[in-house]
């Protein structure tokens, strides 16, 4: 049973300029004025603020390993001190460097291929989208964590290598979503209309349907932002990630886990994975509620 | 026996609007009453008080007394005694007031052995006279089967048989026939003609169609934006509407329908 | 319906299939031999014993070769040798699996209870704060890092308060009840040994609720929608205006009507089960295909990734086959179709 239904019969005309835009009908002010969505952005824009001014924030190098080791939480070091004697409060602080950008270049890649590949083939539909939809099977049908492992393994443990596995096997969820909102919006009056003008491809798919389908594409990128921050501090966890000493939240937690009687080492940066991805998920879920129900339905399909 | 359901200076507010302001409406036993108006006029929400049921977040003032007791003033346990049992409503659209996933039978059955003790072959059979009197073909398949078998107007025979499980004193019919094919509507009209003559029940029969309302009911009441403007017997109001809102409906009806 | 199951399993051949194709081509795009991975490091210096070894494992065939082989040999269930253990990984398979499946489906259970009957509440209690309170808490189970969870959980309820133990799947030394379905539950329940059946549920639980986490909180978020849903739909309204008690109202009515969105849910979140359960598994010491999973994709075990892809797709494909069914027991109109 599959969730794609989904159409855009309930956009409102909105005067534009030329007159022809159709624009989504959902109200963004709304969204903001919950509170779990004003908590995620306030979180967001922390972290965002702390991985902008790091080296001013952090007390110590991150590399550092001047201290003792397993010093426990004080007022000279904040989160205590890690098994070489790192301050753990600088590593986290620094961490955000890594997790962040990281994270958003993630879904970026995977949103590009996936979207483009989804959008071609939902709108050509025939023999492309047969062939693209039948490597997309394959790919979910493929457990996407041992695909991740095998290929960080392969390619050896670092960090680009884990985002390299980790958008091998996530474009494929964005691409069935994009196929699905492309067709939804494909057999609508505005869009037959733009191609009986004889507008290209190019010009429709552009001008068109892109503009339409940017707000569930939006609320599907905000969410799985929270999810490739799992994946990855995952991935580093079993050590086919960042490898020590680069700060990375899940590496950390990672060797924090052989000595969890000195609690502090694991617990911190699981609390800042938690955080933040927990704030993303807040905001993409009060902008999925913003959504037209029958947009979100295609939304909600994505993150099975 | 006094008057059945007496409903007296009713207000239904919701939001500062006042979706019914001030409504008077009597029904004696046996008598089928009628409820006129558009959409929006508050007649549904009106007969839906008989049932205690008010919409969320509403002020409520008046009293609605069903056999001389304040509904409004009932708690939900001494209502639910009462709906089904001494009072049943049939909706209007008959697509989606029966459970999709529920056989005939338990939807026929389930109020029955709640308001009555009785076992559950003894509600089954007389679920299946039910199916007999409001003509369903071969209840006994009827029973056993789900709503998705049926067509629209069977559907809402069914709807009827589930409203009469338990012989109630008042039933309330909402735009009952509104959601049915024109062909369908007379069938249904007919079979509730008939119910009314064998089991002397009263009905508040709801709907904006004012030549269906000619045929069905004894007295009327026209309401328009939550007031009542015109009531009477039916007969005579239809023929000289005194309101200009009734005449106004009147006019807007086929020539050959009001004068009977 | 022997149509429907015939058309099913085909389908799953296929995949299969499919999937055996794209592991045979990851192999033959990644880096990496398994030729040399089997040998010691002065051994793979020596071209010779290379050479050797690839024509013992058959990797000088063209591709296409090694492929129909191995198919063939999936046919008879033979999945060939795993390097690690150096069993066949069939055996290795029917060892682990069963563990993993116990765990599963535990977890399964727990997000069942805990998910749905907190959605269901959510939806009574719709737009209140109870509600928003719960959809910060479902919202928390998808976003917290499982493995660190799993530290923190097996750090207060094990080590510090003693409740449950934090490795295996029952204690040292303990001798596994005799093996009829590989659950240490069931199987001991059959054995009729109590103690030994209280031992593997302790052990048992806290892993269960870790993995779990995410689930709930998907769970939560899903019936409570799929019950808003339906309270919005007329034949609830009827059944109210019939006098049915509340607790009718909402188990015999509200809960058949949102089931089926529901079981979708379950089912999909099941299948994706395993990224959680490699993580929990190395956590607890849990003797599972998760670590097996882990193990071969780390070492660049071939057979037995391969082997281990089948095994999830095939259990992908069973449960999408389970939930199929479930809805036409539930839904009538669906079973015509």
């Amino acid at each position: 049973m599959t969730v794609t239904e989904n159409s855009f019969e309930t956009l409102d005309p909105v005067a534009s300029a030329d007159g022809r835009r159709w624009v989504p009908r959902w109200r963004l002010p709304a969204a903001w004025r919950r509170p779990l969505a004003i908590a995620g952005v306030v979180i967001v824009a922390f972290w965002v603020i702390v991985m902008i001014f790091a080296p001013l924030l952090a007390p110590y190098d991150p590399l550092a390993q001047d201290s003792a080791r397993f010093l426990p939480p004080s007022p000279e070091h904040w989160f205590g001190t890690d098994g070489v004697g790192r301050d753990v409060l600088s590593r986290v602080i620094y961490g955000s460097r890594i997790s962040i950008p990281i994270a958003v270049m993630l879904v970026l890649l995977s949103l590009v291929i996936g979207a483009t590949i989804g959008a071609l083939s939902g709108y050509f539909g025939g023999g492309v989208d047969a062939v693209a939809m039948r490597v997309v099977d394959l790919f979910f049908a493929f457990p996407a964590i041992i695909l991740a492992m095998a290929v960080s393994a392969a390619l050896g443990p670092s960090l680009v290598n884990a985002v390299l596995a980790i958008v091998v096997v996530s474009w494929p969820a964005y691409a069935r979503v994009t196929r699905s909102l492309v067709i939804g919006l494909r057999d609508s009056n505005f869009i037959a209309a733009s191609r009986l003008i004889g507008a290209s491809p190019a010009r429709t798919l552009g001008r068109d349907i892109a503009p339409n389908i940017l707000g569930p594409i939006v609320v599907i990128s905000t969410l799985e932002l929270g999810n490739a921050i799992l994946l990855l501090a995952g991935l580093s966890y079993l050590g086919l990630g960042a490898v020590p000493p680069t700060p990375e939240w899940g590496a950390m937690v990672s060797e924090g886990s052989r000595v969890f009687y000195n609690y502090w080492v694991a617990l911190f940066p699981g609390l800042a994975i938690l955080s933040i991805v927990l704030a993303f998920n807040f905001i993409g879920d009060s902008l999925r509620d913003a959504l037209d129900p029958r947009t979100s339905r295609a939304v909600q399909s994505m993150e099975l | 026996m006094g008057t059945l359901l007496d409903i007296r200076d009713l207000h239904i507010t919701v939001g500062g609007r006042a979706l019914v302001d001030g409504v008077d409406i009597t029904v004696e036993p046996g008598e089928v009453v009628g409820l006129a108006g558009e959409s929006g006029s508050g007649k549904t929400l009106t007969a839906l008080t008989a049932l205690g049921f008010l919409p969320d977040n509403a002020t409520t003032s008046g009293q609605v007394l069903l056999d001389g007791k304040d509904v409004l003033s009932l708690d939900v346990r001494a209502l639910r005694r009462l709906r089904g049992d001494r009072v049943a409503m049939v909706f209007q659209d008959p697509m989606t007031s029966l459970h999709p996933m529920l056989t005939i039978e338990t939807q026929l059955t389930e109020h029955q052995r709640a308001h009555r003790d009785l076992t559950r072959k003894q509600a089954r059979e007389h679920a299946i006279e039910l199916l007999d009197r409001v003509r369903i073909p071969d209840p006994h398949l009827a029973i056993r089967s789900y709503p998705h078998r049926f067509s629209g107007g069977m559907r809402q025979r069914i709807a009827i048989a589930s409203a009469l499980a338990c012989e109630p004193e008042l039933l309330i019919a909402d735009e009952v026939t509104t959601a049915l094919d024109v062909t369908v509507q007379a069938g249904i009209l007919n079979l509730l003609q008939g119910l009314r003559e064998e089991l002397g029940m009263a009905m508040l029969f709801i709907t904006h169609d004012l030549a269906v309302m000619n045929v069905v009911s004894d007295r009327l009441y026209v309401m328009r934006s939550g007031k009542v403007v015109e009531s009477g017997v039916s007969r005579e109001v239809l023929a000289e509407p005194q309101h200009e809102y009734t005449r106004a409906l009147v006019d807007a009806l086929p020539d050959t329908e009001v004068t009977r | 319906m022997a149509l429907f199951i015939a058309k099913r399993l085909g389908a799953a051949v296929l995949l299969v299939i499919g999937t055996i194709l794209v592991a045979f081509l990851l192999t033959a795009v990644l880096p990496g031999d398994a030729a040399t991975a089997r040998l010691g490091e002065r051994a793979a210096a020596d071209p010779e014993i290379v050479a050797a070894m690839r024509e013992q494992l058959g990797l000088d065939k063209p591709l296409y070769e090694q492929f129909f082989i191995y198919v063939s040999g999936v046919t008879r269930g033979d999945l060939g040798d795993s390097v690690q253990t150096a069993r066949p990984v069939m055996t290795d398979l029917q060892l682990f699996g069963p563990a993993s499946a116990e765990l599963a489906l535990a977890a399964t259970l727990i997000a069942v209870i805990i998910g749905g009957g907190l959605g269901i509440v959510a939806a009574l209690r719709a737009n209140g704060h109870l509600d928003n309170v719960l959809r910060a808490l479902s919202l928390g189970g998808v976003s917290i890092p499982i493995f660190w969870f799993a530290l923190i959980a097996t750090a207060i309820f094990s080590t510090r308060l003693g409740w449950f133990p934090s490795s295996g799947r029952l204690n040292a030394g303990v001798v596994p009840p005799p093996r009829v379905t590989g659950f240490y539950t069931i199987d001991s329940l059959i054995a009729g040994n109590f103690p030994l059946f209280l031992q593997a549920v302790q052990h048992l639980i806290l892993p269960a609720i870790v993995l779990s986490a995410a689930m709930v909180g998907l769970l939560m978020r899903f019936t409570r929608a799929s019950v808003l849903d339906v309270l919005g739909q007329e034949y609830i309204r009827a059944a109210e205006a019939k006098g049915l008690s509340g607790r009718r109202v909402v188990f015999g009515h509200v809960l058949r009507g949102a089931l089926v969105p529901v079981i979708t849910v379950v089912g999909t979140a099941f299948a994706s089960l395993l990224a959680g359960t490699v993580l929990v598994e190395q956590i607890f010491a849990w003797p599972g295909i998760g670590s097996y999973a882990y193990r071969a994709a780390s070492t660049l075990d071939l057979s037995a990734i391969v082997g281990v892809t089948i095994f999830v797709a095939l259990i992908y494909i069973f449960v999408n086959l389970v939930t199929d069914i479930l809805y036409g027991v539930i839904d009538p109109r669906i079973r015509r179709a």
